[in-house]
């Protein structure tokens, strides 16, 4: 559920900072060669390290977890309906001062 | 009275909801120490309820050695030769109950772990590397579960793969299984795919649209000490081949493949993959700025996730070497073919779009500054996960170690079920305290005294919608 809800927006982020970047990165990658792909096996090394995670989390029993993830979903779930009202109210606001007639 | 009743209730709806995993049982004997088993069979039963059974097949790279139980049965095996020494790599396969997740793992270093749950079978090594037809994997899977083992197989030696049908086990289905076996042992300097005979089986797949399989691949270079200029790059070519043209054409974006090095170390975005009628090459690239001798190993796991099924194809791989300027050296090459089974996959899959990122190369900038999404993303993945060892590498000593999961250590000194109960009793604290501040928070709305969205545990606001 938590991943449904996440992931895609992670996905997203990720994939907005890379096209921003681009330019960048080419730029970085050919002037800087050896230092670009240093930079890159260090970032490589790190976010191998994030899979460990899984196993840091294995320090909270089972059901604190579920627990976690329950609260944290309502939590996401609550931002979204507040957002996604906030928005429609401030177009309901904007089609409110057109005139059509 | 009323918090008191409240309480009372949201802890039995807590218990409820909880599933029984957090009750640990050890159904298995200990493993014999300093025996050898051909593999170990690792089932992790959590609880009372069959669904939170993992079954892991951990075997060595090479069908000769053996695994051998070290120190106590809360340590770990090696692969071992004939002579007891040290050698090879240990495998290990895992499946969940439902048959959705499948854990894939290369033990670095001989380390092949197994917790107290652990057993393994010495009667039965010829079920080593062999194929596992549906019937003689429901007896190994039943006999783990009863037992009790009877029946004798005959088993194709050319055969490797199982394709595992969605047939019932423990009642329910099982549709994913993977088993594989060492297969290709070529060393040879210079490798061509010019016959039939230069491809070599990895596996067969029918009617997929899901499967992948691991290849890896030993460079080592410079060849006869000759004098080259290897701090360099390396490229390279892989190919693999479908015994039938397939319709439609499988493109760069029904695969996803991730490589790493010999340290075990993810080498991402470095690869470009093309299809034409019945085969896919890879070209990959491996940058090393080393004076000396090189040998690394890559491993590719390659995944496709086509939105058509495949039809019933044998998978064949050639490793191709690669020729550049530099130098030439001597490869040999190894590979694993392993298939997910997934019949009834035919709901539209979601996890492709997970990989969306993938298909821009990645730079320095990029790298540096999604590391924070990746660490969400590695986060909420590990959520919905249960634990797994890790196996770390120590650096300038290039030792492994080996850290098995908390649980495991509290289960050993015999408090695992007291440390799941004062989660259980943490948690249903914690369910009160937010369905309290949830009522409250809900009560102020609907009577119009509150506007804001309050986060459970921040005496702010959340926002001013």
């Amino acid at each position: 559920m938590l991943n449904l809800l996440i992931m895609p927006i992670l996905n997203m982020l990720s994939i907005i900072v890379k096209i921003i970047v681009y330019p960048i990165n080419q730029l970085a990658t050919n002037l800087l060669p050896d230092i670009s792909s240093k930079i890159v096996e260090v970032s490589n090394y790190i976010e191998s390290m994030f899979d460990s995670i899984n196993w840091a989390l294995g320090v909270l029993p089972v059901s604190i977890l579920i627990t976690l993830l329950f609260i944290l979903s309502v939590e996401v779930t609550r931002h979204t309906i507040f957002v996604s009202t906030y928005l429609i109210g401030l177009v309901f606001d904007i089609i409110k001062k057109v005139k059509f007639w | 009275m009323k918090k008191f009743l409240m309480f009372l209730t949201i802890s039995l709806v807590s218990i409820l909801f909880l599933p029984n995993k957090i009750y640990a049982k050890n159904i298995f004997p200990a493993l014999p120490i300093n025996e050898d088993f051909p593999y170990i069979i690792s089932v992790y039963d959590l609880g009372e309820d069959i669904g939170t059974r993992k079954i892991y097949l951990t075997y060595c790279k090479d069908s000769s050695y053996h695994i051998r139980a070290k120190g106590n049965i809360t340590e770990y095996g090696m692969c071992v030769d004939s002579n007891g020494n040290d050698q090879g790599l240990a495998y290990r396969r895992g499946l969940d109950y439902n048959g959705s997740d499948i854990t894939k793992e290369l033990i670095v270093n001989n380390r092949a772990d197994f917790s107290s749950y652990s057993w393994g079978n010495e009667q039965h090594a010829s079920w080593y590397g062999t194929i596992l037809t549906y019937d003689n994997a429901l007896s190994r899977l039943n006999y783990i579960k009863d037992y009790s083992f009877s029946g004798d197989y005959e088993i194709p030696s050319n055969l490797t793969t199982i394709i595992y049908t969605n047939n019932d086990i423990y009642n329910s289905s099982f549709d994913t299984i993977v088993f594989n076996k060492n297969l290709l042992n070529e060393d040879t300097n210079e490798m061509r795919c010019d016959t039939p005979s230069d491809y070599k089986y990895l596996g067969r797949v029918y009617g997929l649209n899901t499967f992948d399989f691991v290849v890896e691949k030993d460079i080592q270079f410079p060849i006869n000490d000759e004098e080259i200029n290897y701090d360099s790059n390396f490229d390279g070519v892989f190919q693999f081949t479908f015994s039938d043209k397939l319709d439609p054409l499988p493109t760069a974006q029904d695969f996803t493949i991730t490589y790493t090095n010999d340290n075990n170390v993810p080498l991402i975005g470095n690869y470009d993959l093309t299809c034409e009628n019945n085969a896919c090459f890879v070209e990959y690239h491996y940058s090393t700025t080393s004076s000396e001798l090189v040998h690394a190993k890559l491993t590719f796991y390659i995944t496709y996730n086509g939105v058509n099924p495949l039809p019933s194809v044998d998978i064949r791989a050639c490793p191709l070497v690669g020729i550049n300027n530099y130098y030439t050296y001597s490869n040999s090459a190894t590979g694993t073919g392993d298939i997910l089974n997934d019949l009834n996959n035919n709901n539209i899959n979601l996890g492709v779009l997970a990989n969306v990122s993938s298909w821009l190369p990645t730079g320095p900038i990029d790298s540096i500054l999604t590391l924070p999404i990746k660490m969400l993303q590695s986060l909420s993945d590990s959520l919905n996960r249960t634990c797994n060892p890790i196996n770390v590498n120590l650096p300038y000593v290039n030792k492994n170690i080996t850290l098995p999961c908390i649980n495991t250590f509290y289960t050993n000194i015999g408090a695992g079920t007291f440390f799941n109960w004062v989660g259980v009793m943490v948690s249903a604290l914690m369910l009160l305290e937010y369905f309290v501040f949830l009522y409250n928070w809900l009560n102020n709305v609907f009577r119009l005294n509150e506007r804001n969205l309050k986060v459970w545990g921040t005496t702010g606001k959340g926002g001013y919608y």
